[in-house]
């Protein structure tokens, strides 16, 4: 029959179709996510992991940096809100504890060129709000902070609360979340068994393992135009990249720029660099160095001292002067991309 | 193969499986909206081919008529649509009656008529549907499809003939 | 009886393949180092083309997948960012006004690609 003859030839073509259909989809080696956190860029991009697990660890990563905030976030309803407002607090969590022993430490490591007791000082200025407005307070104010010398070490830990006498003492781990961020996703990554994936949190990079044949390549957005890119370089496994620099927070006064990063020693706003960049080597607490070192970078007098302070060989920093001033063994590792002549590269 | 007379009955037979054909293939499901393998079209080809162009007119026209109602889409645009891409349709297989025999076979009617529904489709699109240019961006997709399922139609329906002699 | 095919078929074959072939190119032509552009409440981000990517961004939901891009979810009301589907060409646009979001796909003389940037 003319019918049946029909649909035999047409069903077992169109089956044969189907498969091949099935088969043509190609799967990309690449799995991309990203997602707001706190009003903060978190990007992932995920290296020949299964999707299920990738947004396993996604779903976590999400999931500890929320309780973080909820914790240390310095001016909405947080822990260490609580804290700045009473200077004492019950904490119920000991990872809170040890997250501020890791400030702690890195405070004393930085020589409180890194200081996240200057809570205080930060929101005089008026960074404390989504929205920068700005003030310039008046030196008295500024000293009266400064003269109490404000440090974690000043703190009394005891089974259940935290103290201090220094009612001046407001913590903001600010310059350290970022980074610590990125550890923590590590940890994630670590006990999912999750192998190549590069993790970017507001700015700051880790690379975990590498995609097949190559290593993760990065660029370094330009300090002083966010549409160009200033370098780029590659990041072998384990390594992590931060920036700190006056375009992040800042607000405009009387034709001057005034940057949220305030220098701890004498309490106003960094002049001398637009921004600061360091490169950590495959370490332990690599996320958090990459984003507490460029602090002490970008507050030095000194860069050579600041190297061997710090025991940093990879680091930069840019001025509003398009001046580039660049570690030697940093210079081998990046490829400029902007065009001649338009930054002055110069090593130390 | 010597075309053959068509009476009446035949051409009912035909247009009642080509209608058969067409409601299967509506609720056949498709990766991208609108392409379908054009099963209905073997049908017409094989009245083209076996008596004459005549009934092969009758058969997709009276189709296209019939499914719509059945279907409940008689004058909604997609109704135009398959109106339009038959008549185009038949206008290539018209052409196709001036092609040799010895120098073309099926094939070269399956393709022609397939890429022929597939413009006509799209001249409809464009005028009245989607008024804009960037429909085009489709039109190699969907030609593409219609080529493939051309092919496969036209081999399909050369199997059919050559058994059932 | 029917030979499968005739000599006539094969020039109709060859000339419908290379003209769909053709066609094709002309339309899906999306010249090298193009990428993808986001601005979002003032800010400007940049993304692979090639990529496979989710980016939610307040109110706002983008995916890009094999060279295109469109908008998933939207907070606006009348959800014409949804509706204008996917964008591939070059110099093409989505706006969705509600939430002062432009995405467009801009091209890249350098060709500089990167996994991520550090900012």
């Amino acid at each position: 029959m003319f019918p049946k003859k029909l649909l035999k030839n047409y069903s077992s073509i169109l089956v044969i179709l189907l498969i091949f259909l099935v088969n043509s989809c190609a799967k990309s080696d690449f799995y991309e996510h990203k997602a707001l956190v706190y009003g903060t860029v978190l990007e992932f991009k995920f290296y020949k992991t299964d999707a299920e697990l990738s947004n396993k660890a996604i779903k976590q990563v999400i999931n500890r940096l929320n309780t973080i905030n909820k914790q240390f976030h310095p001016w909405k309803e947080s822990e260490i809100s609580e804290f700045n407002k009473n200077h004492q607090l019950k904490y119920t969590d000991d990872s809170f504890i040890k997250i501020l022993s890791k400030a702690k430490y890195y405070e004393n490591f930085t020589h409180s060129l890194f200081n996240p007791s200057i809570g205080k000082l930060i929101n005089l200025w008026g960074f404390h709000a989504d929205t920068i407005i700005g003030n310039i307070p008046s030196e008295n104010k500024v000293n009266i902070i400064l003269n109490s010398k404000p440090s974690l070490n000043q703190l009394l830990i005891t089974k259940n609360t935290i103290t201090t006498k220094n009612k001046e003492l407001e913590i903001d781990l600010g310059g350290m979340i970022k980074g610590l961020s990125l550890d923590i996703a590590n940890e994630i990554y670590e006990e999912l068994g999750i192998d190549n994936v590069l993790t970017n949190f507001g700015g700051n990079i880790l690379a975990r393992g590498k995609p097949n044949n190559r290593y993760w390549e990065i660029a370094i957005q330009n300090p002083l135009d966010n549409k160009l890119l200033l370098a780029k370089l590659k990041l072998e496994p384990g390594m992590a990249i931060g920036t700190s620099g006056d375009y992040e927070k800042y607000f405009l006064k009387n034709g001057s720029r005034f940057s949220h990063l305030i220098n701890p020693i004498n309490g106003y706003p960094i002049k001398k660099y637009s921004s600061a960049t360091v490169l950590i080597t495959p370490q332990e607490d690599a996320g958090i160095k990459s984003d507490v070192l460029s602090k002490p970078v970008i507050f030095s007098n000194d860069l050579n001292k600041t190297r061997d302070d710090l025991n940093l060989d990879y680091f930069f920093v840019t001025t509003r002067e398009k001046k580039i001033l660049i570690s030697e063994s940093f210079l081998k590792k990046v490829e400029w991309l902007f065009e001649k002549d338009e930054f002055d590269v110069q090593t130390f | 193969m010597t075309p053959q007379r068509i009476n009446i009955h035949q051409i009912a037979k035909l247009t009642a499986l080509a209608i058969v054909l067409n409601m299967f293939e509506f609720f056949l499901p498709s990766p991208i909206y609108g392409v379908k393998p054009g099963i209905a079209n073997i049908i017409i080809l094989f009245a083209f081919v076996k008596f004459n162009f005549q009934s092969a007119v009758y058969i997709s026209l009276i189709r296209v008529f019939v499914s719509s109602l059945l279907l409940g889409t008689f004058l909604t645009p997609s109704f135009f649509l398959s109106l339009f891409g038959a008549l185009i349709s038949l206008l290539f297989l018209y052409f196709c009656k001036f092609l040799s025999k010895n120098l073309f076979s099926l094939f070269s009617f399956s393709i022609l008529s397939a890429l022929g529904h597939i413009i006509g489709q799209f001249i409809i699109v464009r005028i009245f549907i989607i008024p804009d240019n960037g429909i085009f961006y489709l039109l190699p997709i969907f030609l593409l499809f219609g080529f493939i399922f051309s092919l496969i139609n036209a081999y399909v329906l050369t199997k059919v003939i050559t058994s059932s002699n | 009886m029917f030979k499968l095919f005739k000599p006539g078929d094969l020039v109709i074959f060859i000339i419908c393949f290379f003209s769909i072939i053709l066609i094709f190119i002309n339309f899906y032509r999306v010249p090298s180092g193009s990428f993808i552009s986001i601005e979002n409440n003032n800010q400007t981000k940049e993304y692979s083309l090639s990529s496979k990517s989710v980016i939610e961004l307040e109110g706002i939901t983008i995916e890009i997948n094999s060279g295109r891009v469109r908008v998933v979810k939207s907070s606006c009301k009348n959800q014409y960012c949804i509706m204008q589907g996917w964008i591939s060409k070059l110099n093409q646009s989505i706006l969705c006004l509600p939430n002062l979001t432009k995405i467009s796909i801009k091209s890249n003389d350098n060709n500089i690609t990167h996994d991520s940037t550090a900012y």
